[in-house]
């Protein structure tokens, strides 16, 4: 794109200006305050307006009203917003000074400062203001034809209305020229686009918006207004301070530039912005920040409600137990009330039975003494005596019939006594033989004489026996002696020989037979050695012959031979076996006649033995001598018996005198016995009965003694009873009759007493008009309760719909309590009291929980609303940090893309420029795209240097470069952009300004260039190449 | 005389206000003033005499409601004896085992519908009353789906008092509470039902039925706009049923835009909202107020402070951050900048997901304070 022509009929201090423009190079060329920037604000509002969306920026205002002419009217709607937004009110008015504002927005008030206007003349090549520089005499001064009608006064009085407008004729690479009106005096701006070949209206294709806003420059050259601000308008002096900070700063203000078109900040610092925030949000990790703190307040208060909800419940809980309690109550209260009301009503029938007791007793007692009064003459009856009466009736009785009985017993033994007498007479036994004499004596002899008598008889009879057994066994006299002589131990010893000698005999007879057998058999040894050696002698003398004589036939000097050796043998044995049996024999031989000598030595010693006590045998001597002692003992035993038989016939002497019995014989004495025996039983029976009849007239005088005892007594008693009977059947039926009514009469006295004391204990210390106030006082209260007990039964006050049935008020379980005893009941009023202080005790301590349990805890709602607060602002907090994570990364993104790309072409850019730049010291640049560090490749060395390294106005001029590259990036799909240059190079010395103009001239090829300068080196320069380039001098009027 | 009913529903006592986000203090303060509400219509029932009070549920809410509540509610329906009050309790104070209408002590006068079949309750000799509760929270079954009135004896003018969602049709009904549809009155052979759930007061007819919503006597959060009161209606035999709806409401809850367009800084944006709280007489209410427009670049939208400033002055006042960013964003994704790209990416994808829009609305605003050094506003 190249600018061709610009008119401006006022806008700042310029009036009815009309600039052409060279298309290459444009240099602005004027003192201070001669309009420069003005006319770059008239460009950049030309071509984009001052707008840059339909809202107006209070700034965009701003510099909208800066440039308004101050001549020029203002528009009855044009709002005043630094008015409007004084915090003092007051109308003066500040609007920035023309001229010197920059390009970027400026904020803060300013002076007016009253612009003088140019007087200006169009020119086709240059417009030169006249008195501005005398030096300048090669340039082209062009005088105003003819005075413009609106630069004839400077007056504000009589100056003519200005337009706040202009116009710009540009041409695109595609062809087309076309031509820009725009009216900046009207408030939206009015706009045109005209092809200026055609007049086509261009505006049609392209989108409008408020305040003159139309998007043809974005559509035409890809570049907003800020971007082109920012990279196609190079600012004054702008270079140098840049290059002097550092080669960072380049690379900054580079990435600046490409990040955010260099007015804000870089994607970098954006994202650390970006970071920050998130910081300050807080990751998951750091407690402390925003979200991290929200979302922990919601996990408190989550726990919060979590007990606040079970404590809610426990609480439900609670008042429901409390309300069941409550229930409870009422019923056991209904049933106490009921029990009391029965306690009364009992109490009153108690006291109402009581009182009709008292009145009954009270009766009886009447009774009682008019039965007392009727037995009155028995009132001194002397029952104490009663039992005395008794008992000495009792003996009475008793003596008077054992004296009867005494009578009659001595009647009878007087009678058996008599026949006793009678009996003992026939007998004829002196009764004096009875008292020295017992007759248990004579039967004890008479036993023993019986006993002793038989034995005799008996052993008579043996020694008879013992005379005819002597005589059998035939020992006389001389025997008997030696047999008295004879003991066992002597029959022993001849026992031993003889058994000595039956050993001795057998042992004879034993070697008698082996010597006889050894005699038989060595008599047929002997023959058989006799043949043998009979044999064994022909043999050799065969064999002796045969030697002699025989032929030499081999087998027959064997057989010859053989015979001799057996020959020899035979003799041999012989004389051997001859030896030994002659000593065999002669050792048998003795043995026979030593034993036969023992024999002959002990035999004769047993022989005299059994001659001399005529046996045969030991047995047969022993059998005699037994027979021998049995028969001696018989003999003296016979003799005792006769002694002792005498001796018990003298005692028995005096006996049988006295019975007249001459001698004493078995049957005499049997005959005594049997009357002694009857004589000695009359004697006794009489002498009992006379003991007896002793005893019975002691009794009978003891009796008589007693009976008149008694009846003295009996009498005593029976006269203080009033009856003068004697003792007797009728006296006892008096004095029983008289015990009997005083008995009765003291009974009843003690029913009297018995009654007035139930009397007294049924009133038990009241009287009887007391406890009839009693009954009635209770009458009344029993009254009272059951009108209360009816008002108050419960249920009346509870809607049918809400009535709970469960819990109608139950009578009392078991028994009805009109059956009850007072006490059951005062138990049942005491338990049910107790159970009455638990449940209440129990209602005030849950009343009381369910009051406290919940005080410290925030209602449940409360809660929630505290939740979902937190979790409103912790759903904000999370929104955001999404939200800001969302767009540090997508920023991340775009610059790691956009750098990527850029950093090459930069490189390729700078690379053009760099031979030009530096005469051919630098050949390359490298840029790096994560910083945009740029480093210069020298011609002359292999290692790259750093920007840093160079001078400040190899720099400047690298950022110019650079400046170029971006705007070239930038518009690369589209026209190329002319580029705004405000001085850069104010700072420089004329050497560097001389290289920065170089580069400017190079860039030139691509670029339109418009150079804002009060340089005149600059403007040296440029005249040097009047192809290239146009001069415009500004010139302060 | 004509027979009058004060009708009204969906008090919530004891609500927590958790949708509107309301300081604890102001919740506590709205949730008693829903308490003074109930002594209102209380006193308004007697002072204008009316025959029968009817509430159709939601009357309080059931896992909030305190004991001093209960007892209140107790005491105020206390006060109206001898007039009768019928309760048809809904699905936030559904008449399940334990609740205050099954367990609680209720005065005589209180009538209390705990079936979840429609029974009838005679008014007068004239009029008689039908209805049924919810037992559980989740009461989803139509009351009428299966219910036909017995045939008219011509002695009593039937009214149907329910809390139930009113669809257009019945397969349109699906998880609402109760669902009943107006023909669904009309084929039961109601011609006056009066219903309770929806919070705004309407007035559905449907042939010659008519059911009334009382809406709730007062706003529950800023959902609730508008006025909020009770139903008063006079009947008469033959006569259409006379209908009247008396505000009560003494919470007031409002949303507004504020365009901060043209604010500057802060203090523009505040004084503006004293303005706006000046003309529409917001001292007492509720609001709610949404900033939207592209703010200046120079405005911080620091919404806690500049709630402070302005709280005092209102009820309560909540800010919303809507605004969209300030730079002109298809221009700005023109730009051959980092900054362009960036907003051209984000609105691209902006586009594929429609979904997240704001989220990369919010994205975009933060990326362009980062790049413009503007500060950056949590949102």
């Amino acid at each position: 794109m190249k600018l061709l022509e610009l008119t401006l009929k006022a806008f700042g201090r310029l009036q009815n200006v009309h600039f052409s423009f060279h298309p290459k190079v444009n240099v602005v060329y004027g003192p201070n305050e001669a309009g420069k920037s003005t006319l770059q604000q008239a460009i950049v509002a030309l071509l984009y307006g001052f707008y840059d969306n339909n809202r107006a920026l209070s700034r965009e205002r701003e510099l909208h009203e800066q440039y308004r002419p101050w001549f020029a009217p203002r528009p009855p709607d044009v709002p005043n917003d630094s008015a409007n937004h004084s915090s003092t009110g007051s109308v003066k008015m500040e609007v920035p000074a023309p001229g010197k504002a920059a390009l970027s927005p400026r904020k803060g008030p300013i002076k007016i400062v009253m612009p003088q206007p140019y007087s200006m003349l169009q020119s086709s090549a240059e417009v030169v203001v006249a008195d501005f520089d005398e030096r300048e005499e090669n340039a082209l001064e062009i005088s105003p034809a003819a005075p413009s009608p609106y630069a004839a006064g400077t007056s504000s009085t009589n100056a003519p209305r200005h337009e706040y407008s202009g116009s710009l004729k540009y041409s695109l690479e595609a062809g087309h020229t076309l031509l820009i009106h725009r009216d900046f005096g009207d408030n939206d701006v009015p706009t045109q686009l005209l092809d200026a070949i055609t007049g086509e209206d261009w505006l049609l294709r392209y989108r409008r918006g408020r305040h003159g806003r139309v998007d043809f420059m974005e559509k035409q050259i890809g570049m907003s207004r800020q971007v082109f601000l920012a990279t196609a308008c190079v600012q004054q002096g702008s270079l140098r301070p840049l290059a002097e900070r550092d080669a960072g700063a380049v690379s900054d203000a580079i990435l600046r530039l490409l990040d955010s078109a260099g007015t804000d900040n870089s994607a970098e610092v954006a994202i650390e912005r970006l970071e920050k925030q998130l910081r300050e949000l807080g990751s998951d990790r750091s407690q402390k920040a925003l979200l991290p703190q929200a979302r922990l307040q919601l996990e408190e208060l989550h726990e919060t409600y979590a007990l606040r909800l079970a404590t809610q419940r426990a609480v439900q809980d609670d008042i429901e137990k409390a309300e069941t309690l409550e229930l409870e109550l009422d019923e056991l209260r209904h049933t106490l009330l009921a029990i009391e009301r029965e306690m009364l009503r009992v109490q009153l029938t108690q006291i109402e039975a009581r009182l009709s007791r008292w009145q009954e007793n009270e009766r009886k007692c009447e009774q009682i003494t008019g039965e007392i009064t009727a037995l009155a003459p028995y009132q001194n009856f002397p029952i104490e005596d009663k039992e005395r009466f008794f008992e000495l009736w009792h003996d009475f009785a008793h003596f008077d019939k054992l004296r009867t009985m005494l009578s009659e017993e001595h009647s009878a033994i007087d009678l058996k006594l008599d026949g006793q007498l009678a009996k003992s007479k026939n007998l004829h036994i002196s009764e004096a033989l009875w008292t020295s004499f017992a007759f248990e004596d004579f039967l004890k002899l008479r036993n023993q004489w019986e006993t002793n008598f038989n034995a005799i008889i008996n052993s008579e009879n043996a020694k008879f026996d013992v005379d005819e057994e002597f005589k059998k066994a035939g020992l006389n006299e001389v025997e008997r002696a030696a047999f008295v002589g004879l003991d066992w131990p002597q029959i022993e010893q001849y026992r031993a020989l003889e058994t000595q000698v039956k050993e001795v005999e057998a042992e004879v007879e034993a070697a008698r037979e082996d010597y006889n057998k050894f005699q038989a058999d060595t008599q047929r040894h002997r023959r058989l050695a006799a043949l043998m050696a009979l044999v064994a002698l022909v043999a050799l003398t065969t064999g002796f012959l045969n030697s002699i004589f025989g032929d030499s036939n081999s087998a027959l000097k064997a057989w010859d031979n053989t015979m001799l050796t057996l020959s020899l043998l035979g003799m041999a044995l012989f004389i051997v076996f001859n030896i030994r049996w002659i000593a065999r024999s002669r050792e048998l031989g003795s043995h026979l006649l030593e034993v036969e000598d023992q024999y002959m030595e002990i035999r004769p010693q047993l022989q005299e033995a059994l001659t001399r006590y005529r046996v045969s045998s030991i047995d047969e001597l022993v059998q005699r001598r037994s027979q021998f002692s049995e028969l001696t003992q018989a003999a003296q035993t016979h003799l005792q018996l006769t002694q002792d038989l005498a001796k018990l016939e003298k005692d028995l002497q005096p006996w049988m005198a006295a019975l007249g019995i001459p001698h004493i014989a078995p049957e005499t004495l049997q005959d005594a016995e049997k009357r002694l025996r009857e004589s000695h039983q009359l004697w006794t029976e009489k002498n009992v009965l006379q003991q007896s009849l002793a005893q019975i007239a002691e009794k009978q005088r003891e009796v008589e003694k007693d009976l008149d005892w008694l009846v003295i007594e009996l009498q005593a008693i029976l006269q203080k009873a009033g009856i003068t009977e004697p003792p007797g059947e009728k006296a006892l039926q008096s004095f029983a009759t008289g015990c009997q009514r005083r008995e009765y009469l003291e009974s009843l006295r003690l029913q009297l007493n018995q009654a007035e004391t139930l009397g007294e204990e049924i009133l038990a210390g009241e009287t009887p008009q007391s406890l009839a106030a009693t009954v009635e006082h209770l009458r009344q209260e029993l009254h009272a309760m059951e009108s209360e007990s009816l008002a108050a039964a419960p249920g009346s006050s509870v809607a049918p719909a809400m009535a709970n049935p469960g819990l109608k008020l139950a009578p009392e379980q078991g028994a009805p309590l009109n059956e009850l005893s007072l006490a059951e009941l005062q138990r049942q009023r005491e338990e049910m009291q107790e159970e009455i202080r638990e449940k209440e005790q129990k209602l005030i301590a849950l009343r009381e929980r369910v009051a406290t349990r919940l005080q410290d805890l925030p209602p449940l709602a409360e809660i929630e609303e505290e939740i979902a607060l937190v979790e409103a602002e912790v759903k904000r907090l999370e929104r955001a940090r999404e939200a800001l994570e969302l767009a540090r990364d997508y920023i991340a993104q775009a610059a790691q893309r956009l750098h990527r790309d850029f950093a090459p072409r930069l490189n390729d850019f700078l690379g053009k420029y760099l031979g030009k730049l530096s005469a051919g010291r630098y050949v390359s640049a490298m840029i790096d795209p994560s910083n945009f560090s740029v480093r210069l490749q020298r011609a002359d060395s292999s290692a790259p240097v750093e920007l840093a390294r160079l001078s400040f106005g190899t720099i400047e001029q690298v950022y110019l470069l650079l400046r170029a590259a971006v705007v070239e990036f930038f518009a690369e799909n589209s026209e190329s952009i002319p580029m705004l240059l405000d001085d850069p190079l104010v700072h420089a010395d004329s050497e560097r300004m001389l290289q920065a103009l170089h580069i400017i001239d190079a860039l030139a090829e691509s670029h339109q260039i418009f150079y804002f300068t009060k340089d005149p080196v600059v403007v040296d320069y440029f005249r040097g190449k009047p192809e290239e380039c146009a001069i415009i001098k500004l010139q302060a009027v | 005389l004509p027979f009058s009913i004060l009708h009204f529903a969906d008090l919530h006592l004891d609500a927590a206000f958790t949708g509107s986000r309301l300081p604890a203090a102001l919740a506590r303060r709205c949730r008693e003033q829903l308490r003074q509400t109930l002594r209102r219509i209380v006193d308004l029932a007697k002072q204008r005499g009316a025959n029968v009070v009817t509430v159709a549920g939601d009357l309080f809410e059931r896992e909030r409601i305190s004991p001093d509540t209960a007892a209140f509610i107790a005491a105020e329906f206390a006060r109206l004896a001898p007039t009768p009050v019928y309760i048809a309790p809904g699905n936030h104070d559904a008449a399940d085992v334990g609740s205050l209408y099954q367990r609680g002590r209720w005065p005589e006068n209180v009538n209390i519908f705990v079936s979840s079949r429609l029974v009838e309750r005679p008014l007068t000799q004239e009029f008689s009353l039908w209805s049924a509760g919810h037992l559980s929270p989740s009461e989803r079954q139509n009351f009428l789906e299966h219910f036909q009135l017995p045939p008219a004896d011509g002695q009593r003018f039937p009214i149907l008092l329910l809390h139930a969602t009113m669809v257009p049709s019945r397969s349109q009904a699906n998880g609402s509470h109760a669902p009943l549809t107006a023909e669904d009155i009309q084929k039961a052979g109601f011609a006056l039902a009066l219903l309770g759930h929806y919070h705004t007061a309407q007035i559905i007819r449907a042939g010659d039925a008519i059911a009334v919503y009382p809406g709730s006597p007062e706003p529950l959060g800023f959902d609730e706009p508008g006025q909020h009161g009770v139903s008063w209606l006079q009947l008469e035999r033959g006569q259409p049923p006379k209908i009247e709806h008396i505000p009560l409401a003494e919470l007031r809850f409002e949303t507004i835009e504020v365009a901060v367009d043209d604010c500057l800084h802060r203090d523009q944006l505040v004084d503006k909202i004293v303005a706006l709280q000046r003309e529409r007489n917001l001292g007492s209410a509720f609001v709610r107020l949404r900033l939207t427009g592209h703010p200046q670049p120079s405005l911080f939208l620091d919404l806690p402070l500049i709630t402070s400033r302005v709280q005092e002055r209102f009820a309560f006042v909540k800010l919303e951050n809507l605004t969209q960013p300030s730079a002109d964003l298809q221009q700005l994704a023109q730009e051959p900048t980092v900054r362009g790209a960036f907003a051209r990416e984000v609105l691209t994808a902006m586009e594929r997901e429609p979904d997240n829009r704001q989220r990369y609305i919010d994205a975009l605003a933060y990326g362009l304070q980062a790049f413009n050094q503007e500060e950056i506003a949590l949102r």
